[in-house]
C-alpha cells in the first residue's frame, strides 16, 4: 500500500497545528464531496526553523518575551465538541451538558472520608491522608478569628487545590463564608497585581515564594494602594523581611500559620495584632497543641520537643495503613514530627523537622542550626543540610548544599572554615556541595529527600517496574 | 453536615451572590451548585458511586471546584494530588487508592495512558482543559505526525504498538541499543523519555504526534515565556533523554529522517511515497496557520 508522506524541515510553531488540521479536515470534507480526489494516509515528518512554542488556549503566554528570544508562538485553537480530542477518554464538558442540574446530596455522615491527600514524608512511598467532612468543617471553625471577612471580601487562592493548604484554607473556607474567589490556574504575579485591583481581591492564600514574587513585581510597579485586608502564608517557612517590605507597599501584616496535611492545614496563626517574629503564631479557635519529649511527657515553656495536636481537624488516618496511623495517632493527639517549642502565651515556634534531625558523635543535631549558620556568610544565598549515613552504621555525616552568590567568590573549603568558628566542631559540615538551585516543593519547602545520595526520581518510568509494583500490592 | 450539603446551604443563603470568578467571568452560587449537581449526574452515569475514589489532577480551575464537590456530593472521595506529578508519583497514588476515575487535563494524557495499563481499577479519563504545551527546537526536536484512518489498524491499542514497535526498531539502528516501548506512550531509555506520542481521534480518524529528542533539550527561554517559577522549573518537564545523549553523537538530520522513514515502512507494511497538500488542503492550511499565528 502507498501512503503519503510530506517533508517540512524548515517548519513554524504554526505548521505543526496547521498541516495535520488541514489534511483531518479535507479527508471529513471529502466524505461528502465525491468529486474530490480521496485523501490519502499521510505521515508527515517536520523539523523548526526558529523556537517555537504551541500552547493550547487557556495557557498564560507572554507574547513580548516570546519575540525577544525568537520564540515562534503559535496557539492551539479551543477543541470544542467536533475537534479532536486524546483518543479514548471522557470530555468533562460533554459529560456536564447532558445532565441534568439537580441532584440529590448523599447523606455522608461527617466522619465519613471526603478526601484523600497523599503526602510525601521524608522515607517511604506518599501515604494517603484520610481527611474527613469534619475534618474540613474543623478547618473552617479553626479559622473564624484569623481570617476575619464578611461576605463582600473576596479570596484569591494562589496555593494549588491539590495542596491542602489552597484545598482546605482557600477553597473550603471561602464557600464557608460564602466569599467569592477569584481563581487563578497559573501564578503569575503581575497578572495578580492587576487583577488584585479589577476583582477587588482582599484575602491572599498564599505561600512564602509567591508573597516574595508579588514584591518584586509590586515594587516594579510603584504600586501605592492595595485593596488586601488580609494575608496568609504557610506550607514553608516565611522570612520576616517579607513581612516588613510587604507592609510597607500592602499595608497588611503577612499572617504565617503552621500545620500539616494530616491537621487539615492550619492549627496555629500568628495573628496580626499581636505577631511575634519567628513564631507561627498560638493554636487557633478548638486546636490545641503540646510539646513533648521522647517519652511522651509534657514540656513546660521553651523547652523544645516534638510538636502534638489535637482537635476536629486531625485526620482519621492513613489510607490502608493501620500501622503507621497508629505511630502518629494516639488518644486523638497527633505527632507531627516537628520539633519546636511554645512560649508561655502558647505561641509555637518551629526548629526542625524529627525526621531531618541529624545523628553524629551521638549528638542529636539539628540542620536548621546550621542553615542559619551558613546564610549569615554574605556569598551563601540558600543553603540546605543533610544527614548522609556512615556506612553500615546509624551515624551520619554533614553534608551541606549551598547556592552560592556568586561561585567565583567562594569555595567549599572557606565555607567549611567559616562554619568552625561559628559552630559546635560536631556541627561543622563534612562536605560542601555548590549547586545552581535546590529542589523546591510545589509550595516552596526545599525537598530534602531528594538531596541524600539514596534518593530515587519517582518520575522516570522503570522497563517492567509498576508492573511488579501493581502485583506486590495483591 | 457534610461537604455537599455546605454547597447546598450557602446557595441556598445567597444563590445570586458570585462564587468563582474566572477569566473575567464570574459564576453564581446557583450556577456553581447546578454545575457541581451535572458533574455529579454525569459521572453517576459513569458508574463512579459512594466510597469510590475519584482522582483530581487540575490546576486552580473551575473544574477542578467542580469535580471536588462533585465527589462530594456523590459521597466519593476526592483524591487531588500535584499537576506536576510524573509517571511513578502519579502510579503510586493511582494505584494505592484504586481510582476508578481521574479527572485530568488533555494534556495530561500520554502520562496516564502510559500507566493505564498496570491500573486495571481505572475506568475513566476524564479530560477538560486547553493546556496543551509543545516546545519546538530546531536543533533538538523532530516531529513525526500523521491523519491515518481508524480502520489502518484494529484497535488504538494496535495503533500505538505497531507504531511504538517501528520506532524501536528504526532507532535500534542509530545505537540505540537500550530503547524500549513503553505502551501508549513513549520510547524510553533507561527511565528517562526519548520520543512522547500520542493518538488524538476525530470522527474516524486518528491524528499521530511524535515528539523525538535528538539533542539534549534547554527549556530555560520557553520558561520566561510561559513563566516558570524558579524554584519548579526541574518539575515541569519529566526527565528526558535524547539520541545524543545516549549513543554520544547526533545522527544528521537526513539520516534520522531515513531511519524513520525505512522504520514505519517495514513497521506498517507500506511505501511512504514523497507529496504534496492538495490544493484542498493548502486552503485548510493557510487558514489553520493563520488562526494559530493569530494574536
Amino acid at each position: 500500500m502507498e501512503w503519503r508522506l510530506l517533508l517540512n524541515p524548515t517548519a513554524e510553531a504554526a505548521d505543526l497545528l496547521a498541516m495535520p488540521a488541514a489534511i483531518a479536515e479535507a479527508r471529513l470534507a471529502g466524505r461528502y464531496i465525491l468529486t474530490t480526489r480521496p485523501v490519502p494516509e499521510t505521515i508527515i515528518i517536520q523539523r523548526v526553523q526558529r523556537k517555537g512554542l504551541v500552547a493550547g488556549a487557556e495557557v498564560g503566554v507572554d507574547r513580548e518575551e516570546a519575540e525577544k528570544r525568537g520564540i515562534d508562538v503559535a496557539v492551539q485553537p479551543r477543541g470544542g465538541r467536533r475537534g479532536a480530542r486524546a483518543a479514548e477518554t471522557t470530555s468533562l464538558q460533554e459529560l456536564m451538558l447532558k445532565a441534568k442540574d439537580k441532584f440529590k446530596t448523599a447523606d455522608s455522615p461527617a466522619n465519613e472520608t471526603a478526601a484523600l491527600i497523599y503526602t510525601s514524608g521524608t522515607t517511604g512511598d506518599p501515604k494517603g491522608t484520610m481527611l474527613t467532612h469534619e475534618n474540613f468543617l474543623g478547618e473552617c471553625e479553626a479559622t473564624t478569628e484569623v481570617i476575619q471577612t464578611t461576605e463582600t471580601d473576596r479570596f484569591a487562592t494562589l496555593v494549588p487545590f491539590f495542596h491542602i493548604y489552597g484545598l482546605a484554607v482557600g477553597l473550603v473556607v471561602s464557600l464557608f463564608r460564602g466569599c467569592g474567589m477569584v481563581l487563578f490556574p497559573q501564578w503569575l504575579p503581575r497578572q495578580l497585581l492587576r487583577r488584585m485591583h479589577e476583582e477587588k481581591i482582599s484575602v491572599l492564600v498564599a505561600i512564602p515564594t509567591q508573597y516574595h514574587h508579588l514584591l518584586l513585581a509590586a515594587k516594579k510597579k510603584a504600586l501605592t494602594e492595595s485593596p488586601l485586608t488580609c494575608c496568609i502564608s504557610g506550607a514553608a517557612p516565611l522570612p520576616v523581611q517579607v513581612i516588613k517590605e510587604f507592609k510597607k507597599i500592602f499595608g497588611v501584616d503577612i499572617m504565617e500559620g503552621y500545620g500539616l496535611t494530616e491537621t487539615t492545614a492550619a492549627v496555629s496563626v500568628n495573628p496580626s495584632d499581636k505577631t511575634k517574629p519567628g513564631s507561627v503564631g498560638p493554636p487557633t479557635k478548638g486546636i490545641e497543641i503540646k510539646i513533648v519529649d521522647d517519652h511522651g511527657k509534657t514540656l513546660p515553656p521553651h523547652e523544645a520537643g516534638e510538636i502534638l495536636v489535637k482537635g476536629k481537624v486531625v485526620m482519621k488516618g492513613y489510607y490502608n495503613l493501620p500501622e503507621e496511623t497508629r505511630a502518629v495517632l494516639k488518644e486523638g493527639w497527633f505527632s507531627t514530627g516537628d520539633i519546636g517549642y511554645q512560649d508561655e502565651e502558647g505561641y509555637v515556634f518551629i526548629t526542625d523537622r524529627k525526621k531531618d534531625i541529624i545523628i553524629k558523635g551521638g549528638f542529636n543535631i539539628s540542620p536548621t542550626e546550621i542553615e542559619e549558620c551558613l546564610c549569615t556568610h554574605p556569598q551563601v544565598q540558600e543553603a540546605a543540610v543533610v544527614g548522609q549515613k556512615v556506612k553500615g552504621g546509624r551515624e551520619e555525616a554533614i553534608k551541606a548544599f549551598i547556592v552560592p552568590v556568586e561561585s567565583e567568590k567562594i569555595t567549599p573549603a572557606e565555607l567549611i572554615k567559616f562554619c568552625r568558628t561559628n559552630l559546635a566542631p560536631y556541627k561543622v559540615p563534612d562536605e560542601v556541595v555548590f549547586r545552581e538551585d535546590l529542589p523546591n516543593s510545589a509550595s516552596g519547602k526545599v525537598l530534602k529527600k531528594e538531596l541524600r545520595e539514596d534518593y530515587k526520581d519517582m518520575r522516570m518510568i522503570e522497563r517492567n517496574e509498576l508492573r511488579t509494583a501493581a502485583r506486590g500490592k495483591d | 453536615m457534610n461537604l455537599g450539603q455546605l454547597l447546598e446551604a450557602k446557595t441556598k443563603e445567597h444563590p445570586k451572590r458570585a462564587a468563582l470568578i474566572h477569566e473575567g467571568k464570574s459564576v453564581t452560587f446557583d450556577e456553581f451548585n447546578k454545575n457541581v449537581n451535572r458533574l455529579a449526574n454525569g459521572l453517576k452515569g459513569l458508574g463512579i458511586k459512594g466510597g469510590d475514589r475519584v482522582a483530581i489532577m487540575l490546576p486552580n480551575t473551575p473544574e477542578f471546584v467542580y469535580a471536588f464537590f462533585a465527589c462530594q456530593k456523590l459521597g466519593a472521595i476526592a483524591v487531588p494530588f500535584n499537576t506536576m506529578y510524573k509517571g511513578g508519583e502519579i502510579f503510586h497514588i493511582l494505584n494505592d487508592c484504586g481510582a476508578k476515575a481521574i479527572i485530568t487535563l488533555n494534556s495530561m494524557v500520554p502520562l496516564i495512558n502510559e500507566i493505564k495499563p498496570e491500573l486495571p481499577q481505572l475506568r475513566h479519563i476524564i479530560t477538560t482543559g486547553e493546556r496543551t504545551l509543545t516546545f519546538a527546537d530546531p536543533e533538538s526536536t523532530l516531529f513525526l505526525q500523521g491523519v491515518l484512518a481508524k480502520d489502518t489498524f484494529k484497535d488504538l491499542d494496535e495503533a500505538y504498538q505497531r507504531i511504538g514497535d517501528a520506532l524501536v526498531e528504526g532507532f535500534s539502528k542509530t545505537g540505540l541499543d537500550d530503547v524500549w516501548y513503553k505502551q501508549r506512550g513513549s520510547l524510553r531509555v533507561g527511565g528517562k523519555k526519548l520520543a512522547g506520542f500520542s493518538f488524538s481521534e476525530i470522527e474516524n480518524l486518528y491524528i499521530l504526534n511524535v515528539l523525538c529528542f535528538l539533542t539534549p533539550f534547554d527549556p530555560t527561554d520557553f520558561f520566561h515565556v510561559i513563566w516558570v517559577p524558579p524554584e519548579v522549573k526541574d518539575k515541569v518537564i519529566e526527565p528526558l533523554t535524547s539520541i545524543q545523549e545516549a549513543t554520544g553523537k547526533r545522527p544528521t538530520d537526513d539520516a534520522i529522517q531515513k531511519t524513520i522513514i525505512e522504520a514505519l515502512e517495514k513497521g506498517l507494511g507500506v511505501t511512504l511515497q514523497e507529496g504534496a497538500l492538495s490544493r484542498d488542503e493548502i486552503f485548510g492550511y493557510e487558514k489553520y496557520k493563520a488562526t494559530a499565528k493569530k494574536k
